[in-house]
């Protein structure tokens, strides 16, 4: 079940937030709980036993981590309390050194269990990558490493625990939400009102257009080049393609954050921000901080932090942030050029911070055009698996190299005109002040029809390309 | 006392309003469209009552129904999934596909060199048999009519060059785009062709028309029958209406091949097989597979009559010996990649029919070749 698909839109949502919102608020995580189960389920019927072992196995070694000063033991006379069985020792008389063996343990665990599906999945034909695991599992080291340093500052219930990992909102591909960042630490951290909950419906319909009638047409250019053969494209066509191909990322993913955003902000949770209009940003270091800004601030605190991070010697920072770019590029994906992505994007990132400081701040430009021109070359390699392919690509953008050959030159036209109006839409939503002129005015009536309007046309797309699993090919 | 309550109801439909606008106006927006597509379906919009409404909003008719617009009236298809019936895919047994395989050869009542033979293909057992012909039906040729044998024949053979295509007219989907944008043949013949185009849309929809002498205009067949002239057509026609029955598919090319013929009687029709799809489709997708494409091949090629309607199967060119279209020849399992349009051509150059060769009788054709061979030896 996808937040597009039409039986989420009319079926599971409306009938999720009739029971939320009828159920007391105390039962509201339950609620969350379970039905974030049954979203999982219908998509995933084998590995939600997964998830609820990983659950179960992370809350208890939680239990261990909760630290013993400061704790709050207030009795949580309205939340249901499920931790009455206590079958571990008391937290108050574990020592540090247990502490640090069972964070240790606890991070094994769910890293062991990601790599283990991510080489299995690259390696095997018969085990395949769990929906949303290597999201789940970044909350649950998270979930750990927070209870270890006391950011987490009420010792969790079983329930919330659940609700956090599982919660639907965010499940299949993040926002990588902190498990005190959702307010799950509070003993009232919802927000019920009014504002909130339209603000989230907002979101969720910006959202669900970008992706429908944005993302997915543009990216129907990048399929079509594909089907071409890169061989045979066009200059002018493969920067069409490159950039179709980049546009179409972002305002997916974009969108599918603002309805995940949005979707929390209606049950109560406060917005989270993955994507701050990244191209807008001056150089490739500030992208990074504005692209998938969870996942970012993830890797910051849980790996670079811990490893130094700016606090030690160059040498030391040009290793962390290899380190980190390395696994970043890992985690997207198994294959050889995600680790190429990742640290071409470490080293650009290394070369910026140390070698340009000077220039780009100088001539600002050079900071646009790294964010311009070389992010969406990352990209190539980013979207293709397969390197010779990737060399014909850039054999095509960089055609003094003479890889390939054009079979029509003229054949970006053609494209030019189909796909213009999505370039030059995808332009100006780049442009933050778009973004925020469209806040600042949502209450005016002309913006709320709009968004109504943009709904309907998102949702004709949405019934009309069911069950075509070639829905970017028009035979 | 029913004036307060109304009253009151108002006034809290006005206070949502005025506290979540958005939300209030698409809740109730998707309540007047979803009672609109209640009641639609079952009266005006009779034709999607067949819709699973426990697993698909009433809305989703409205949809339905506005795309049917967009199609210039003709029926969308609707996906398998929305079905309260869907048609459901069987496995087929191996003697099963045998009955299939011998039913094809006996077909064979044309002389082998006047239509290339369907290309059969490895079943994968995923297809939707719902939608195909009984195994016990074989399409056969007919005894009588345009499609039926006189008993005169022409042979395949090669075109000295391209000129050969100047006059022919190549009529199809986006297969026939990419041959049109991609091929040696862009440029030196004509095509009437567009994306999703099928036998049914061919009837009322515009297609672009590039002609060989640099024409390229939007016009219906009926309209380019009329004012343009052609001594050769070749259709290929067939990969967007998979969904359809195979009998619906052979009834409407039948009446396609007529309506050309009877605008162009001296010309020479070639009915070509439709291109197969790659392994990974075939494999699984109940829709896309080449058992449902190696049918549709056989029923068409039955209304080849051997004197003016032929049919040739560039899957030879474009196959491998499983009868999947050879993976590193593309990338959607659908399309050829630009660069292997050509071997598609290259097939088509070495099926021709010389249209200064009368049909002549098996015996005449015999006694021609013998001649040829006794003055080459002189």
């Amino acid at each position: 079940m996808a937040f597009t698909d039409i039986f989420f839109i009319a079926r599971f949502l409306p009938l999720f937030l009739i029971a939320y919102y009828l159920a007391p608020n105390k039962y509201k995580d339950a609620i969350l709980f379970g039905g974030s189960l049954i979203f999982y389920a219908y998509g995933s019927k084998k590995m939600v036993f997964l998830l609820l072992v990983l659950v179960i196995a992370n809350y208890f070694l939680g239990r261990i981590l909760v630290k013993p000063k400061g704790v709050s033991e207030v009795s949580l006379p309205d939340l249901m309390d499920l931790d009455k069985v206590s079958i571990l020792p008391d937290t108050e008389a574990i020592s540090s050194r247990k502490r640090k063996l069972v964070l240790a343990l606890a991070v094994l665990l769910d890293a062991g269990v990601l790599i283990f599906f991510k080489v299995g999945a690259l390696t095997t034909t018969t085990i395949a990558l769990p929906l949303g695991l290597s999201f789940y599992i970044f909350k649950m080291i998270s979930y750990q490493a927070d209870l270890y340093t006391g950011k987490i500052k009420m010792r969790p219930t079983f329930v919330r625990t659940a609700a956090y990992f599982t919660m639907f909102p965010q499940i299949a591909e993040g926002p990588i939400m902190g498990y005190s960042q959702g307010n799950f630490d509070r003993l009232h951290g919802r927000t019920y009102s009014y504002a909130h909950f339209e603000a989230g419906v907002e979101q969720a319909v910006c959202g669900i257009a970008m992706k429908l009638l944005l993302a997915d047409r543009i990216g129907i250019l990048w399929n079509e080049i594909g089907k071409i053969g890169y061989e045979s494209i066009s200059t002018p066509l493969a920067w069409m393609g490159m950039f179709a191909y980049t546009f179409q990322l972002y305002f997916d993913f974009w969108g599918y954050s603002l309805i995940a955003s949005g979707l929390g902000m209606m049950l109560g949770f406060p917005e989270v921000i993955n994507f701050d209009h990244p191209y807008a940003s001056r150089s490739i270091g500030e992208f990074y901080r504005r692209w998938h800004a969870t996942l970012g601030t993830w890797f910051k605190n849980y790996i670079y932090f811990p490893m130094g991070g700016s606090r030690v010697s160059t040498v030391k920072i040009i290793r962390n942030l290899l380190v980190v770019w390395a696994i970043t590029g890992l985690w997207h994906g198994g294959t050889l050029n995600f680790l190429v992505w990742g640290l071409v994007l470490g080293l650009i990132i290394i070369l910026e911070k140390f070698l340009l400081k000077g220039l780009m701040a100088r001539f600002p430009i050079w900071g646009r055009l790294h964010v311009w021109i070389l992010i969406p070359m990352t990209w190539v390699v980013f979207a293709i698996t397969d390197f010779s392919q990737i060399g014909i690509y850039f054999g095509r953008l960089l055609p003094f190299f003479h890889v390939g050959k054009s079979l029509d030159h003229m054949d970006w036209v053609l494209y030019l005109k189909q796909y213009g109006p999505y370039f030059i839409a995808s332009i100006i939503l780049c442009f933050p002040g778009v973004s925020n002129f469209v806040r600042k005015h949502r209450k005016n009536p002309i913006m709320i029809g709009l968004m109504l309007l943009l709904f309907w046309i998102s949702m004709f797309f949405a019934v009309t390309s069911q069950g075509n699993s070639f829905m970017y090919f028009n035979f | 006392m029913e004036k307060s309550r109304f009253s009151e109801f108002i006034s809290l439909i006005k206070r949502t309003y005025e506290k979540l606008p958005l939300f209030f106006l698409l809740v109730a927006s998707i309540l007047i469209m979803s009672l609109i597509g209640c009641i639609g379906q079952a009266t005006r919009l009779k034709k999607f009552s067949g819709i699973n409404f426990t697993k698909e909003p009433f809305f989703a008719v409205l949809a339905f129904q506005v795309k049917d617009i967009q199609n210039g009236g003709e029926d969308v298809m609707l996906p398998a999934s929305v079905l309260k019936n869907p048609v459901t895919t069987q496995k087929v047994s191996k003697a099963q596909l045998k009955k299939e395989k011998m039913a094809l050869k006996e077909r064979q009542v044309i002389p082998q060199g006047v239509n290339t033979p369907v290309v059969p293909a490895v079943d994968y057992g995923v297809t939707n048999r719902g939608i195909m012909v009984d195994e016990s039906t074989v399409f056969t040729t007919d005894l009588k009519g345009l499609f039926a044998p006189d008993g005169t024949y022409r042979y395949l053979t090669k075109a000295k060059n391209d000129d050969y295509f100047k006059d022919a007219l190549f009529i199809g989907d986006s297969r026939t785009v990419g041959l049109s944008l991609w091929s040696d043949l862009t440029g030196h013949t004509n095509f009437f062709c567009k994306e999703s185009m099928s036998t049914i849309g061919i009837r009322t929809k515009e297609l672009t028309f590039t002609g060989v002498d640099g024409e390229s205009s939007s016009m219906t067949l009926d309209s380019l029958l009329s004012t343009h002239k052609f001594n050769k057509v070749y259709i290929s026609l067939g990969i967007n209406e998979m969904g359809y029955p195979v009998m619906d598919y052979y009834k409407a090319y039948r009446e396609l091949v007529t309506k050309i013929h009877t605008a162009y009687p001296d010309a020479l029709i070639f009915i070509q097989g439709n291109m197969h799809v790659g392994i990974g489709s075939s494999q699984t997708n109940a829709t896309f597979n080449n058992t449902n494409l190696v049918q549709r091949n056989t029923a068409i090629a039955s209304l080849a009559n051997g004197r003016n309607i032929f049919y040739i199967d560039p899957n030879t060119a474009v196959c491998d010996s499983d009868g999947n279209l050879i993976a590193e020849y593309t990338t959607d399992e659908v399309h050829l990649k630009a660069a292997y349009y050509n071997k598609w051509v290259q097939y088509l150059r070495e099926n021709t029919i010389d249209p200064a060769v009368k049909p002549m009788t098996v015996e005449e054709t015999k006694a021609a070749k013998e001649a040829k061979k006794n003055a080459k030896k002189d």
